[in-house]
Order: structure tokens, then sequence, then C-alpha cells
């Protein structure tokens, strides 16, 4: 049987996130010895072109679904415009890459096509012809496997979670792209501007080593540890979590993370974080990784190359006086 | 104005998790600490700002669970919340996204509410869900991720900033009635007050049954929970605090990262 996908792709004024390519790999990873169907809706003003480009280039087919206020991702407007499509094409599947408003279109298509929807997969498996998902609970601490009973599932994958590449099968004919043109517009949904808020200092990025804190560090006084432990390396940054910048403890341009800043030392240094997926996001691909943390379930544990189990708070001044010693007497 | 502000009551996961003998669930026991979803805290406090910045404004909390989640219900009320609502959900265990949106439409539906407040997302299931399925079941318009809105009362509209990734943020304006989704980041969540306390210790709550009408049976399916397992590559270091840390430190000596 041939198992059909919609792929959805996200454009930020007609610039089509790279994330694409992940998603297209996924989806030929969903049926490694079947035929795969895959249908790439792109959204956005103007992006007949750039559809038609990657059709060619995939071999796949595309639609390009086109309107004004579709130049920043529009989920309001994109869950008016998709059903019909998914009604149309029938697929089994319908996937995009996860982030908060990719879970919004997930979620609200969910009930108007009355399709199961899990958010936030990192893998799958086939079990007893039923598709298991897999994905993080408990802020990272525990892992949940999901399945669900209908043929038709939407998706949001974590970016990183599948390596699988996409390679296009040319031995069939070129991918076709279609065009909707929408007409009607949304009154209670009216995209304005997007605003850059990231600062353009590049110490974090340019630091051999990020000491980072996180919400272990209990109190605001403790950022002075970090920054002890910080001055013991030539060539140091001071990171955060987004709780510690939420608490005013750290500026944001120190905010690690999904929604803060990706940076990839020589030594990522963590302190107090526990680990969850949006904060790894902005940090896994660091040369080394050290976390302390005094609960030995903490899921940093999963992506750390070394690890402490200790209370930070008794365990960092040791680790600042050892280095003390040592410099007085090498 | 009328809001209404969803709270979850999530496990505290600084406490050591167990898992239930069937490993479908978290154990549950007369020690097990609970309280509210960090998210929800944020959500509420907007709320309180926008009373406190507008005449005339009543907030409801509304929480759905078994009667456990009545207590996160009163933190709401302790914290400035007009009416406290407990939707009494009783089946144990994990509960989908699908049917606590359809709790909360089938409640919402009825009481006309000019802004509903959720999380961004929930700490136990981290779906991010349940926001943006009430709105489309109240065929209502929602933005999520918010750090900042403003409301327009004149003209019934509510700007709002929406987060996306790596720092950028999208502005958008909604017409009302609208659902947000709210982040961390967005105010400064407060303490409960005094006087507020003693209310919501003696206010009654507004009980309702769950409704299993307009619900179409439940498609996902939880077949099990477990921890995560560890990197295979990670090295966790041995010893007394003192040994720990000279093991750091030659880690990092060995790299030529330290000064
Ligand atoms: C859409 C979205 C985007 C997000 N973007 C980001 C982002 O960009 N960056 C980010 O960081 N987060 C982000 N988050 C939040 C993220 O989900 C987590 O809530 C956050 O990263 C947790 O921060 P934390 O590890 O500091 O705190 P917690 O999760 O509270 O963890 C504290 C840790 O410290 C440990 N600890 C406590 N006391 C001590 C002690 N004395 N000694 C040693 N260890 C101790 C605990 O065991 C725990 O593991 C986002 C969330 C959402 C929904
Ligand atoms: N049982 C519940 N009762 C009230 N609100 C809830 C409940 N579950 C989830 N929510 C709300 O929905 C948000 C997102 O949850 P989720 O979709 O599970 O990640 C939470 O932050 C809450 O505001």
């Amino acid at each position: 049987m041939h198992k059909k996908q919609i792929l959805i792709a996200e454009t930020v004024e007609n610039q089509i996130s790279p994330s694409y390519k992940e998603l297209l790999g996924f989806g030929a990873s969903l049926h490694p010895d079947g035929e795969n169907k895959i249908l790439l809706i792109i959204p956005g003003q103007n992006v007949e072109k750039l559809a038609e480009q990657i059709a060619i280039e995939n071999n796949i087919h595309t639609l390009a679904i086109e309107h004004e206020d579709l130049r920043y991702p529009n989920p309001h407007l994109l869950q008016k415009i998709l059903p019909e499509v998914i009604r149309k094409y029938m697929p089994s599947y319908i996937c995009m890459m996860h982030n908060v408003r990719t879970c919004q279109i997930a979620a609200s298509l969910s009930i108007q096509i009355d399709a199961p929807c899990i958010t936030g997969v990192e893998s799958y498996e086939i079990q007893k012809e039923k598709s298991v998902f897999t994905r993080m609970m408990f802020n990272g601490k525990l892992i949940g496997k999901t399945a669900c009973k209908t043929d038709q599932v939407i998706l949001t994958i974590i970016p990183g979670a599948f390596s699988g590449s996409f390679t296009p099968d040319h031995t069939i004919q070129h991918g076709k792209t279609e065009i909707i043109k929408i007409n009607e517009t949304a009154s209670e949904y009216k995209p304005v501007r997007i605003i850059e808020t990231i600062s353009k200092d590049n110490r974090l990025e340019e630091a051999d080593v990020v000491v980072s804190a996180g919400m272990g560090i209990e109190k605001e006084e403790r950022i002075d540890l970090i920054r002890k432990i910080a001055s013991i390396f030539s060539n140091a940054a001071i990171g955060g979590s987004r709780i510690v910048c939420d608490h005013g403890w750290l500026p944001y341009a120190c905010q690690i993370g999904e929604t803060g800043k990706q940076v990839s030392p020589k030594l990522y240094f963590a302190c107090g974080i526990s680990g969850t997926m949006q904060h790894t996001a902005g940090m896994k691909k660091s040369g080394c990784i050290v976390a302390i943390n005094k609960d030995p379930n903490a899921p940093i544990f999963s992506i750390a190359d070394y690890g402490v189990v200790e209370d930070l708070q008794s365990f960092l001044p040791i680790l600042a006086a050892r280095y003390d010693d040592r410099k007085k007497n090498p | 104005m009328k809001i209404l502000v969803c709270i979850k009551q999530v496990v505290c996961s600084e406490s050591s998790l167990e898992l239930n003998p069937n490993g479908k669930w978290i154990q549950e026991t007369d020690s097990t600490e609970f309280r509210m979803n960090r998210f929800d805290e944020y959500a509420l406090e907007e709320a309180l700002l926008i009373k406190e910045a507008n005449p005339g404004v009543t907030i409801d909390v509304v929480s759905v669970g078994p009667n456990r989640v009545k207590d996160v219900v009163k933190k709401g009320l302790s914290k400035g919340a007009d009416n406290g609502v407990h939707i009494l959900y009783e089946e144990s265990g994990y509960c989908p996204p699908r049917k606590i949106a359809h709790q909360i439409a089938g409640y919402a539906g009825k009481q006309s509410y000019d802004l509903i407040l959720t999380g961004v997302m929930a700490e136990d299931d981290m779906l991010c869900q349940v926001g943006p399925m009430t709105a489309s079941l109240l065929s209502i318009p929602c933005a999520v991720s918010v750090i900042k809105e403003e409301i327009d009362l004149v003209n019934r509209m509510i700007t709002v900033q929406s987060e996306m990734e790596s720092g950028k943020v999208e502005e958008v304006i909604l017409s009302l009635p609208a659902l947000l989704t709210i982040q961390t980041g967005i105010n400064q969540p407060r303490y409960p007050s005094l006087s507020n306390i003693v209310r919501a210790n003696s206010q009654e709550l507004i009980d309702v049954q769950a409704s299993f009408q307009e619900e179409s049976p439940d498609k996902v399916t939880l077949l099990s929970i477990d921890y995560p397992a560890k990197s295979s590559k990670i090295c966790i270091l041995e010893g007394s605090a003192e040994e720990k840390a000279e093991q750091l430190l030659t880690i990092f000596h060995n790299r030529s990262l330290l000064k």
C-alpha cells in the first residue's frame, strides 16, 4: 500500500527554514521499503518559484500556499486552509518540525480533522504493525511511548532527532508543483511585524568555555560562584537557562537554548541545569559537556560527557579552592 | 471583562519520580508533592496585571483533574483570582490534552470569557496542545508563547508579542475573544497575600462534573513511561567531592582550557 505523507515546511518572508531537509529525511524513513508519496507544503507570501525549485531538486510534489499574511508563519490562517488539502490527499502522516507554532497547527488540526496528534517526537519504532512514538515528559526526567489507533496521525518532530538524510529518487518522473492562492483574509488574526531581540554581543559564541547557571543555583547571589568558576578558564563566558534569566539573575543575552543563543564551545559546564530539550537545543553540539547536578537522574546526564552528582553550593567552592591550590603549588 | 486562566497541577519534578507498577504513569503516594505548573503561574500573574490596569475585570481560574487539584485552584484564589472552578475528572493516570481541552471548552463556552490564558506547556506531558485545542473548539483566535500583550478594550483587540526561536518575536493583533498561551518571563509572578489566603480558605469552589458528551473517543494511548537511558559516553566521576574536583581540573587542564 502507498502510504502518503504531507510534510509542512515553515517560511519567514519567503525564506524556507533549512530544517525542511530534516523533515524530508524523517518522511522517507517512515517507509524505508515501501513507496513513499510525499507532498511538501510550503506556505508563504510568494513561494511558487521556491516550491518549483524544491520539487525539481528533490523529485517530490510540492504545494505552495500563498497569501500576504503568510509572510510570517501563520498558524491561524493555515489551520483554515489545511483541512481541505488533507481531505483531498488523504495522508497517513502529517508532519512538521517541532516548535510552538507547529504545535499550534498540529493541535488545532487535530480537532478540525479529528485525527490524533503527537507533539515533540524524538524516535519511533514499529510494534505489532503499529507505530510507536517516543517523546520526553516530566521536564525530560521520563520518556513516554505513545501509540495511536487511527490510520492518520499528526506529528511534530524534534530538530536533530532524526539524522536520516533524504535521497531523491530520480528514476521516476519529476516532482510537480501546485499552487493555492488564498483570497479570504482573517481579520481576527493579523500578523504585524517581526522583531529581532537577540543581542549582537558575540562573547558567548566566541568563548572556548561556557559556564552556565540553572535554577540549581537557587539564589541570585550564587551567580558569583559561577563567575568565580568562569574566571579559572582562559577564555570563558557565562550563560544561563531561561528561568535564571526570567528571574533577572542574568540578562537575556546570556540565555542558551531554543529561544536563546546556540553555542558550541569546546567545553560547556552546566551547573544546576536540568537539561530539557529546549535548553539542550542550544548547547548539545558543544565539544565536551560537563554537568553538575544533585539529582543523578537529571536529563542533562543523558547528553553529558562527564557527570558530577553533587550539590553545587558545596562543590563549586571546593573546585575553586583546588584550582587556587594548584596555581600556588604547581 | 472576564478572563479565564487554565491551571494544571503537576508533580514537583524536583522530587524523584517513581513509576507505578504497570509502568503507565507515575506512582502517586501520600508524600508525592504537587505544585502549579510553572508556565501557568505566569499566565495567572498576567491576568492579575490586566485586572489591576483595567476596571471591571474578573478572573476565574479552572483546573481539570481529581480532587487533589483543588489545591492549585485555591492557590489561584490566594494570589488574587475572583472565582475558582474545579472540573472533576476522576480517571487516574494520564489524561490526554484532547480530553482536557473538551472539558475546558465545554465550561468556557457557556461563560462568554473575553480572554482565556493558558501556559505554553505543561511540565509533565510537555505537549503544548491544550491551549490551541481549546481555542479551536471555541472557534476563537489563538497566539502561542506570548511574552507581551496590550489590550484595547474599546476596539476589542489585543496586540501580542509571540516568541519564535533564536530571539525573534512576532507581533500579532487578535480580536477578542481570544486565547493566549503564556511564556515564562512575561512578568514576575507574585506571592499570595495574607488577605487573599484568608479569603481562599473560606471561599467555595465552583464544582463542575466532567462532561463526556462532546468528546470523541481518544485515539492516542500512552503505552508506557520510563527513565531515559544514560548517555553511553558519559563518565560519572566517583570519589569524594575533593577527588571529583581534582578529576575535573585534570580534564580541563588536559584540554588546555585553564588559565
Ligand atoms: C517554547 C519554550 C521555549 C523554551 N526555551 C528555552 C531556552 O531557550 N532555554 C532554556 O534554558 N529553557 C527554555 N525553556 C524552558 C525549559 O523547558 C526549562 O523549563 C528550563 O530550561 C529549565 O531551567 P533549569 O534547568 O535552570 O531549571 P530546572 O528545570 O528547575 O532545573 C534545576 C536543576 O538543578 C538541579 N539542582 C537543584 N538544586 C541543586 C543544587 N543545590 N546543586 C546541584 N543541582 C541542583 C535540579 O536537580 C534540577 O535538575 C523553554 C520552554 C518552552 C516551553
Ligand atoms: N488539567 C488541566 N487543567 C487546567 N488547565 C490545563 C490542564 N492541562 C493543561 N492545561 C493548560 O494547558 C497548558 C498546556 O498544557 P499541555 O498542552 O498539556 O502542554 C497548561 O499550561 C495549562 O494552562
